[in-house]
């Protein structure tokens, strides 16, 4: 739990210099506001007295200065804190990054990979408001309430302790009432929002049907009474919000009802001069105004909270056996043979799927990989790409080991064409370099040539064409095409394509996968590896293997 | 909230009043302490009535904000609805009932925060102005040469930092896709060795961020600070000028401690208006498509029916063929939105709950008889009307599916007594007996005297019908 606590705070947490200078401007700054008060009141009293305007003058200069020192240290405070913040992401960022990209493919969730993606994105956005909306705010209070209760004890301890009891259950009680009424009002009304949603889809789709059978009148009746349900639900938890709100303010009053009784009577008793009174009457609602700051960031905790454990556990995630990197010193040659020998193979904590695989694949030859969904056949890709290793048995590359291999050294030579080929949002030339970053624009021209591709953006911008914006992206097969073309300008010894035909058309599939394999193999020597749930493009391949569980 | 509004300020009033009192006639007539114990007491009520006008605030306008989301939402179903399934068409329905939900939900804050900020600041406001002014004229110039100055900086300085505003919005999105982007192309990434690299190019993008980014704040945070210090200015202001009138006697200390208790909460409405605002405009944005809708439905006409029903045999069973694409469905669309008519559309329409609920629907009187009746017309033989549908027909299979809509429109049929009876592809999933079956159903349904209009591609039944009509192209 505590554990837990810190592992929270501590992944945002910037440790930035301006992050200390933009909670020391947030301290000082609830500082400020409540000098501001208290110097005012006493500014007042003391010249209620009507002593020489000279006593007075440090007063004035304390009023001025505290109050210019409310308004700029808030700007201080907003801009150091910012800045701390995006200081923090861009630290964070690379680091999820590099965390997984171990990872990926084999580890990262199958088919909701794209939302647990886009999920984690988000995520990370939210971790900057942990410096920003909730130990700002919350440091400020604190520190305002325990200034405050050590000045007023020095003077007079009985008022204090009415201030640090009716602060301390401002913090304890109002502050997370309305937080806590919040949440679960989002908790308790979920089920019925969800509900509305499923109700106004099945409207949308059906409203022509449903009005000619009559129903429509009832089923918009059925939506009026879910609505009305979660209405009900709203005001019943603003109620509980409500509750929270108003204890705050009430305990605002009795503060200062408190600190003014016992101010009142030490000043007619003569134990304290009169000209204090008006700081024991006025500085509890200084403070309370400070306090009504966080009053946002027991909430935003939550939603930080949140996002904060689905990152650390990611961060925290082991990365298993299988997706170990080669830790080998060997540098690798040309390929000659790539070699699965009763090998063992599986995604991370799942059965394996293929128990004792033996394929062999040398220079310049062909093979195709095929069996029904399930079987295993990307699985085995992966192996051979070196991004999944075995469980048992043995992957020998030109008859050694493939782990005694430095990784890199492996990435070089074995290409992996994923089955959606990830086609960035960027232009053409974007997208090639990824493959070779010193390539010139002749060489790359040559390359989309051989894929066929020369003129597919000589009516666009050419190199230039913007890719990945949503009604320009290319169709399946093009990206396919752009993606060999990728693989092409590196230059691997060894291409493995998986499902490259999974979005184009049946009768497109056969004449594409012919061209990809012509293509692919005008290098002499390479070798290609084709993975297909297709039998019949077997005919293309000069071997075939069947897999299956 | 008028009441609450002028309840609130008086009982704020009434603590300064009080406060104010008590200070002044302890230190400055030595009065005894018994004598305040009356104002103590006016505080403390102030103090609960103050906290009571909070709750009910926050109760009603989340009451106020729910009844108005709860009146759009019925505005806007009853705009669809009025708009056709032509319009629906060209959107995504998806769309649609995402506006329909947390569209209008990020309307809340606008209606039960803002809005009533808003009116509250517009009361509230004008009342501490006249009073501080009554009580001491230098105070109340001051407060109402600041206060103007509030919103005015607020406007010109949001209205300056628009368009970069905008530019930082737009790139934060961008810098986040970008990120997403480099995660969803890890493999790629990692197979053509430029993981490394990416690392330096996530750190470069996010730097670069921060730094276009932090040049807006300088500039848009401007806005928060002169509110900020006009607040706190004019009180300082107000403090130092009673303090030193105070010294030559000019001003009562009561007054002077009234003011100075008053005068931050004269700011306070306009601060909180400023807090506010923020969420309330993404609201405002987030609720335009939902307001252009109910406008474009406002302005569009219904459009009368475009069939052409008379060249169908009445009483008898009619059976529309042609290739795929060429309109038959849309015919069929048209005439069912004649009244009198029961009719089974191609995609079945079928909801998560029993059969029975699928063949009946959301009606207060169910037919036992002709519920029985349109489940034998219908050969619906193999599920028992209790049976769950599941979602999307995901526990039935695709015959049963293709036999509950036919019964439901049968059932229809015959409770409405319908005219006519339109089918679009009824036998499609189903095998040689029932589809026999269903085609009798049909041919007693036309022996009634209702005209029966299916589409079909299936021999068996287009040799059961009284007319073929050849569509060529109905568009």
């Amino acid at each position: 739990m505590q554990n837990n606590l810190r592992n929270r705070i501590s992944l945002a947490w910037p440790k930035t210099r301006s992050f200390r200078l933009g909670l020391a401007s947030s301290l000082l700054q609830g500082f400020s506001a409540v000098a501001l008060l208290a110097t005012s009141a006493w500014l007042i009293s003391r010249a209620a007295e009507q002593p020489p305007v000279m006593y007075l003058m440090v007063a004035v200069v304390g009023v001025r200065g505290f109050a210019l020192g409310r308004a700029a240290f808030r700007y201080g405070e907003r801009i150091s804190l910012h800045d701390s913040a995006f200081r923090m992401l861009a630290a964070l960022r690379p680091r999820i990054f590099e965390k997984l990209l171990p990872f990926s493919p084999a580890g990262l969730a199958g088919n909701k990979r794209a939302e647990v993606l886009s999920k984690l994105t988000s995520d990370v956005d939210e971790l900057q408001n942990l410096p920003l909306r909730v130990i700002s705010p919350l440091a400020q209070s604190l520190f305002v309430s325990v200034l405050t209760v050590i000045g007023m004890s020095l003077l007079l301890p009985s008022a204090a302790l009415v201030l640090a009891a009716t602060l301390l259950i401002a913090f304890v009680v109002a502050l997370p009432a309305s937080a806590l009424a919040s949440k679960r009002a989002d908790d308790s009304m979920a089920s019925t929002k969800a509900q509305l949603n499923v109700q106004l889809i099945e409207i949308l789709e059906n409203q022509e049907l449903w009005h000619s059978l009559g129903w429509l009148q009832h089923k918009t009746k059925a939506i009026a009474a879910t609505d009305l349900a979660l209405s009900k639900a709203v005001t019943r938890n603003s109620f509980a919000i409500g509750f929270g709100q108003a204890l705050f303010s009430l305990l605002a009053t009795l503060a200062t009802l408190g600190t003014t009784f016992f101010g009142a009577q030490a000043v007619s008793e003569g134990q304290q001069p009169g000209v204090l009174l008006a700081l024991f009457a006025l500085v509890p609602m200084a403070v309370f105004d400070v306090l009504s700051a966080s009053q946002a960031s027991i909430s935003a905790w939550q939603k930080y909270a949140q996002s904060a454990d689905r990152v650390n556990q990611l961060l925290e995630r082991k990365l298993p056996e299988e997706l170990a990197e080669a830790a080998g010193q060997l540098e690798l040659g040309p390929i000659e043979t790539l070699q699965l020998k009763n090998a063992e193979i599986g995604y991370p904590n799942a059965p394996s799927t293929v128990s004792n695989l033996d394929l062999q694949i040398s220079q310049g030859e062909t093979l195709l990989i095929h069996g029904v969904s399930g079987a295993g056949k990307t699985t085995a890709a992966l192996t051979l790409a070196n991004l999944l290793n075995v469980r048992s048995g043995e992957y020998l590359i030109n008859g050694v080991p493939a782990d005694e291999f430095a990784a890199h050294e492996i990435r070089n030579r074995i290409g992996y064409l994923e089955q959606n080929p990830t086609i960035f949002k960027g232009t053409v030339r974007a997208n090639l370099l990824v493959a070779k970053p010193e390539a010139e624009d002749v060489e790359l021209e040559l390359v989309l040539h051989t894929v066929g591709m020369s003129g597919t953006f000589k009516n666009r911008e050419g190199l230039d064409t913007q890719l990945g914006e949503r009604g320009v992206l290319i169709s399946g097969g093009e990206a396919q095409r752009l993606a060999l073309a990728r693989a092409l300008l590196k230059g691997f010894d060894v291409l493995i394509l998986d499902e490259p035909t999974a979005n184009v058309d049946q009768e497109m599939a056969f004449e594409l996968v012919s061209d990809l394999l012509q293509i692919a193999k005008r290098q002499t020597g390479r070798a290609v590896i084709l993975i297909t749930h297709d039998e019949q493009l077997g005919k293309l391949t000069q071997k075939s293997i069947a897999i299956s569980r | 909230m008028v009441a609450l509004a002028i309840g609130s300020t008086v009982a704020t009033v009434v603590i300064a009043w009080n406060l104010a009192l008590i200070v002044s006639s302890i230190f400055i007539r030595g009065a005894s302490f018994e004598t305040i114990s009356q104002s103590l007491i006016f505080v403390l009520l102030a103090g609960i009535a103050k906290a009571g006008f909070i709750w009910l605030q926050e109760l009603l306008g989340a009451r106020a904000a729910s009844s108005v989301i709860l009146e759009l939402r019925a505005k806007l179903l009853g705009a669809v609805q009025k708009l056709g399934s032509n319009w629906l068409d060209q959107r995504s329905i998806a769309e649609v009932s995402t506006l329909g939900t947390s569209g209008l939900s990020a309307l809340e804050p606008y209606f039960a925060k803002y809005l009533p900020q808003l009116v509250y600041t517009g009361i509230v406001t004008p009342i501490f102005i006249v009073l501080i002014w009554s009580q001491d004229f230098a105070s109340g110039i001051t407060v109402l040469v600041t206060i103007p100055l509030i919103p005015m900086f607020m406007v010109l300085i949001g209205w300056a930092t628009r368009s970069v505003q905008q530019k930082q919005l737009d790139s934060l999105v961008a810098l986040s896709q970008h990120f997403l982007e480099v995660l969803r192309g890890l493999t790629t990434l990692r197979v053509f060795g430029r993981a490394k690299a990416q690392v330096q190019t996530i750190e470069a993008v996010s730097e670069e961020y921060r730094v276009r980014t932090m040049t807006v704040l300088r500039v848009s945070f401007l806005s928060g600070f002169a509110l900020e210090l006009a607040a706190s200015l004019s009180v300082a202001l107000i403090a130092v000028s009673i303090g030193l009138r105070l010294v030559d006697g000019q001003i009562a200390l009561f007054t002077g401690l009234f003011i100075l208790i008053l005068a931050p909460e004269a700011y306070l409405p306009l601060r909180q208006v400023g807090v506010q605002f923020h969420a309330a405009a993404e609201g405002v944005t987030a609720s335009k498509a939902v307001l252009d809708i109910l406008d474009e439905a406002a302005a569009s006409k219904a459009k009368p029916a475009e069939a052409d029903s008379t060249q169908y045999l009445a009483g008898a069973l009619n059976v529309l063929v042609g290739p795929s694409g060429v309109g038959k469905s849309t015919m069929m669309r048209e005439l069912a939105k004649q009244s009198n008519v029961a009719w089974m559309p191609q995609s079945l329409g079928l909801v998560a709950g029993t059969v029975a609920e699928n063949i009946h629907g959301p009606v207060d009187h169910v037919n036992d008889e002709h519920l029985q009746t349109a489940k034998k017309l219908a050969a619906l033989d193999d599920i028992a009307l209790d049976a769950q549908v599941g979602e999307s027909a995901s526990q039935v299979s695709g015959g049963q599916a293709q036999r509950i809509a036919i019964s439901r429109t049968f059932y229809a049929a015959l409770t409405n007594r319908s005219r006519w009876l339109l089918l679009d592809e009824p036998i499609s999933a189903l095998d040689a007996d029932r589809a026999g079956l269903v085609i009798d159903s049909l041919k007693g349904f036309a022996a009634d005297g209702v005209t029966v209009v299916a589409i079909t591609h299936q021999q068996q039944l287009i040799s059961a019908a009284a007319k073929v009509i050849e569509v060529q192209n109905a568009k």
